[in-house]
């Protein structure tokens, strides 16, 4: 019974410091960084499925709703509202949202941020994007269409951490040829991919279920410069314990 | 993976060759602002234990080439004046032994087609024109029509054939 009532009471106690009630000091923040490096990306998607407390929870408030869903207890409704306005169709987080240029705006409905100070993040490996097989030449005749495959590749050296990368997302740019098909690899980190073959487009986003996400490389263009070529967006871990994976 | 490298996606490129060029170049290469159909515009960066981390970027370049058309010839003309003959087992001689020029179409001085231009193939030449022997390999000799050697492209039997103005 002690047991239970003090499992029960830790419980309790993270719940009331994740939901409400906070009258701490507002300061200006970025709503979705939350890992307050003054970027939202990929980064503060994968942040939201750790243990680790953030120092700004209303800029863990992706939706506005005044409830930070940061860990285990809290679900995962934030960081699915964050990754699919990423790279699905979602709606963008409220103001001050992760796209208002330079300083954000006050949280109109505050749960608490007593610090926002954007600082670069600690640098805990080398990481590259590469590619593999990637042919010198091919040949065909002039006015024939001609294929080949390539990998890309993630490499990670000099990592001081325990695990390696547990999410990255990519652009790539192809000049002189188009997209045709893509696929994953069968295994990434300790995920099993059970489908080698995917059409394009082909986009998983299961996080509630203690899975990941997984947005294969799509057809895209830069709307700036006119690029065309491909992005891609992974999420390895799903909500922290057995479950979660890194690469 | 704590520490290593990953294939994380394989990408099939399709890339028609253009009209009368003689080459190009596919390139890919990793950019930041890339949009899909949905979502923002994506960065390039990986995630480790909740932090950014910009990747070192690399780059892919593929030469796209087509091969040289393949000339027409008459196998046992190594003289390339059009006929089969004496002139031509003579023609592969000199070349060998007394230094004589080379053939403009090492494979029309191929006569049996062994991948090899040596003394057989005069005896081969010699042996056809005179003995009854096998008549020279395909596409055969100035009596045949013209055509292009049978082995691939960069095959070991494929010596080439730089020109040949008879067909």
């Amino acid at each position: 019974m002690d047991c239970f009532r003090a499992w029960f009471g830790s419980i309790l106690f993270v719940m009331v410091l994740g939901t409400a009630g906070r009258t701490e000091a507002q300061v200006p923040f970025r709503r979705g960084d939350v890992n307050v490096d003054g970027v939202v990306d990929i980064s503060d998607g994968a942040r939201y499925l750790g243990w680790e407390t953030p120092s700004c929870w209303d800029a863990a408030d992706a939706n506005g709703d005044g409830f930070a869903a940061v860990g285990a207890f809290y679900g995962v409704v934030d960081p699915i509202y964050l990754l699919s306005y990423l790279f699905l169709d979602g709606e963008s987080p409220p103001a001050p949202g992760p796209d208002v240029p330079g300083v954000a705006a006050l949280d109109p409905t505050p749960i608490g941020c007593s610090s926002y100070d954007p600082s670069p993040p600690p640098k805990l490996a080398d990481v590259a994007f590469g590619f593999d097989a990637c042919p010198h030449a091919v040949s065909g005749a002039n006015g024939q269409v001609v294929a080949f495959d390539v990998f890309v590749t993630l490499t990670t050296t000099s990592n001081s951490h325990a695990f390696g990368p547990e999410a990255w997302s990519f652009g790539l740019v192809i000049e002189g040829g188009t997209l045709k098909s893509v696929s994953k690899t069968n295994s990434l980190g300790g995920v099993a991919v059970s489908v080698l073959d995917a059409d394009l487009g082909s986009e998983v986003l299961d996080l509630d279920k203690g899975g990941h996400m997984l947005r294969l490389p799509v057809p895209a263009q830069n709307p700036e410069t006119g690029d065309q070529g491909a992005v891609s967006a992974i999420v390895l871990a799903g909500p922290p314990g057995p479950s979660s994976y890194t690469a | 993976m704590r520490e290593g490298s990953q294939r994380i996606a394989r990408f099939t490129v399709e890339v028609q060759r253009l009209l009368g060029g003689e080459s190009e170049t596919v390139a890919l290469r990793f950019a930041d602002g890339m949009k899909g159909g949905i979502g923002q515009p994506v960065r390039n960066v990986v995630s480790i234990a909740g932090t950014s981390h910009l990747p070192a970027l690399g780059s892919c370049s593929v030469l796209l080439w087509s091969p040289p058309p393949r000339p027409f010839f008459h196998r046992a003309d190594p003289s390339g004046d059009g006929a089969s003959d004496l002139t031509d087992a003579v023609f592969i001689l000199d070349h060998l032994f007394t230094g004589g020029r080379a053939p403009h179409c090492l494979e029309s001085a191929d006569v049996n087609n062994d991948g090899a231009l040596d003394i057989s193939d005069a005896i081969a030449h010699l042996g056809y024109l005179f003995t009854g022997g096998v008549p020279p390999a395909e596409p055969g000799p100035s009596t045949a029509l013209c055509g292009i050697d049978p082995d691939e492209v960069g095959s070991p039997k494929d010596l080439g054939c730089g020109t040949y103005d008879q067909c």
